[in-house]
């Protein structure tokens, strides 16, 4: 039998007997977390196919048990709670919000956001005197304090393990939030800084090479240097030039890769910020190295190849700092946001596609406050309680268990 | 049949490998011991494209219209982080978790799947045999602690509780009636029973894993 329909059939089978015994906790959430006065809790109808469908009436609170389990680990590090599971039997779906936002006030709810960020950046521990924590522990800040989530791009500050805030450790003179971190810079130091500036635009712009010219123009070919102005190569039988692997494409993606790749130009290998770099190639070294631990610049002239400035999504910048708030307040960053929560609290695979109409309404949803602003906490909220979100788990989990029911009758019929 | 690692809990550990195998839920830990990893026979192609359905059996095998769901999901079993694993502990024995109790826990957290990406630790999500046998050794401290006894004073007369605080579910007949049986058919004290339970519901992968 598979594992997760074991796991399903035992959430189901103690929801069934929790029903009778629990309803005194369910005034727990009454009317000090039934809502907020902006009635972001209140019921709302989701289109299905043109049909408008009441999310209240669609999740039984079988289903809205084993949801929820799945998520309280992830997101708050416990198991949910008596009163939790009365509010569920006794609300089914008008539970789920409020408790969502009960959750992003607990202690442990910002540890979520340095999970998610350590993950995503692969960043953590310390070696040779650099604190790999850094990025983790700016992300948990934010969330604790419900900071706009685009601090942790535009944060003129690093955070410590107490979580004071200290000055970032590049020596650059300006700040980037977690990608001005020597954590990040280190993690993803490589050549011609390709993995800097992939990571960066994967991981808040949820974007890969080569990506739409609306999205990022392309540098002009001439001005970089030779081996990336290369478009196609026919071999030399003459043959149709391959579509894939370095060498036949290179334009495609690197005259997008070298504004990206030109912002971290100036870090060396060991995330430290250096004034002195050339962005040239080392004569004598590897392919995409420039001298002393620094890596070489996509660009052909000297004085570009040097500098700092860039562009970012269309956007003249002066510097990485610039190119991050460029991504921060672009409309990819809440989006991809999205895809990062659900891929660490539901283990979804990036890959997967999420619907893009429910992506908007979680983004915008998730604005709140005067100036409106995304948080983690509400980013979180608005994602995890939206019906869309809630009906692919939930029917998930029944296919399951019905595969499950289906194997084992199906055993137990056999001799 | 299927076997188990030999470690050394002598008779306590047989009553808790019981215990684990007559528990529907609590089999699900030995089942993925023995397979060496979440959802190891998984068959993804008979999940897929199907989360998207909108109208879809409950469990009760009643026929609900839900809203289309927004991508296709394809439940994927897998050890927890090693901190929250950490923090569900202590809260179920409700101490903090620099507590003592858990030092045996946090000194093997590498061992138990915990991530320094900076020594190139990525996090390790299998849940194996021999992860589960570190795992136990390491809540013995847990479960012998005044701290659980506090909270869950004589196990399985406290079941429920330690099973509500663990699981965040009810107790269920089937979980009762494994327990029972286990300790029925065992010559074991009250104190070896209280820690057997204990490291059987803390090591379940209900407990462990999502």
């Amino acid at each position: 039998m598979k594992l997760d329909a074991l796991l399903s059939k035992a959430r189901a089978t103690g929801a069934l007997a929790a029903a009778t015994t629990l309803a005194v906790g369910a005034a727990l959430l009454g009317p000090a977390c039934g809502g907020t006065p902006d009635g972001s809790f209140q019921r709302r109808t989701v289109s299905n196919g043109g049909e408008e469908v009441d999310p209240t009436e669609a999740f039984t609170a079988e289903d809205l048990r084993a949801y929820m389990r799945q998520l309280a680990p992830y997101l708050v590090s416990r198991e949910l709670e008596p009163e939790e599971l009365a509010a569920i039997d006794e609300k089914k779906f008008d539970a789920i919000a409020p408790m969502l936002e009960a959750w992003t006030k607990e202690a442990a709810f910002p540890r979520a956001a340095r999970r998610l960020i350590s993950q995503k950046l692969s960043v953590s521990g310390s070696r040779d005197g650099i604190d790999f924590d850094l990025p983790g522990n700016l992300a948990e800040h934010v969330a604790r304090e419900d900071l706009p989530l685009s601090t942790i791009l535009t944060a003129d500050y690093c955070v410590d393990a107490n979580g004071a805030k200290r000055e970032c450790d590049t020596g650059a003179p300006f700040t980037a939030g977690v990608l001005g971190t020597r954590a990040f810079m280190v993690s993803r130091a490589s050549r011609f800084n390709l993995t800097r500036a992939s990571t960066m635009l994967r991981a808040f712009a949820c974007q890969k090479y080569p990506m739409s010219e609306d999205v990022e123009p392309r540098i002009e070919r001439s001005r970089l240097i030779p081996m990336f102005q290369v478009d196609r190569q026919a071999d030399e039988s003459g043959a149709p030039p391959d579509e894939f692997g370095n060498g036949t494409a290179c334009y495609a993606c690197h005259s997008q890769f070298g504004w990206h790749t030109q912002l971290f130009v100036r870090f060396d290998a060991s995330g430290l910020y250096r004034e002195d770099a050339t962005g040239l190639q080392d004569p004598n070294g590897e392919l995409g190295r420039s001298v002393d631990g620094l890596f070489a610049s996509h660009l052909q002239d000297p004085a570009e190849a040097k500098t700092d400035k860039s562009q970012m999504l269309g956007r003249a910048v002066r510097d990485l700092g610039e190119a991050a708030k460029v991504l921060a307040e672009s409309p990819m960053f809440v989006p991809c946001q999205v895809g990062n929560l659900l891929e660490y609290a539901l283990r979804l695979p990036p890959t997967v596609e999420v619907a893009k109409e429910v992506v908007e309404e979680i983004a915008s949803s998730a604005k709140k406050g005067d100036p409106p602003k995304v948080t983690f906490g509400s980013l979180t909220v608005a994602t995890f309680s939206h019906p869309r979100v809630v009906a692919a788990v939930v029917s998930a989990t029944n296919v399951a268990e019905a595969s499950s029911a289906a194997d084992q009758s199906q055993s137990e019929g056999e001799p | 049949m299927v076997r188990w690692p030999v470690i050394c809990f002598g008779a306590q550990f047989e009553m808790a490998r019981s215990l684990l195998v007559r528990s529907t839920a609590l089999t699900l830990a030995l089942a993925a011991a023995v397979l060496g990893g979440c959802a190891a026979d998984e068959d993804p192609s008979s999940l897929k494209n199907r989360s998207k359905e909108s109208e879809t059996p409950t469990s009760s095998g009643d026929r609900v219209e839900r809203p289309e769901g927004a991508f296709e999901y394809t439940p994927d079993l897998a050890l927890l982080p090693f901190d929250v694993r950490l923090e569900k502990v202590a809260r179920v024995a409700g101490v903090s978790t620099d507590d003592p109790i858990l030092a045996d826990l946090r000194a093997r957290r590498f061992d138990l799947g915990d991530h320094d990406y900076a020594s190139g630790l990525k996090p390790d999500l299998t849940w194996s045999a021999s992860r589960i046998t570190t795992w136990v050794k390491a809540l013995k401290p847990v479960c012998a602690s005044p701290a659980m006894r506090e909270r869950y004073p004589a196990l399985p007369e406290h079941l429920d509780a330690l099973v509500l605080a663990a699981w965040g579910r009810e107790v269920t007949k089937e979980d009762r009636a494994a327990v029972e049986e286990a300790i029925a058919a065992s010559a074991l004290d009250s104190e070896s029973q209280y820690q057997v339970v204990c490291l059987a519901v803390l090591s379940a992968l209900e407990f462990v894993a999502r």
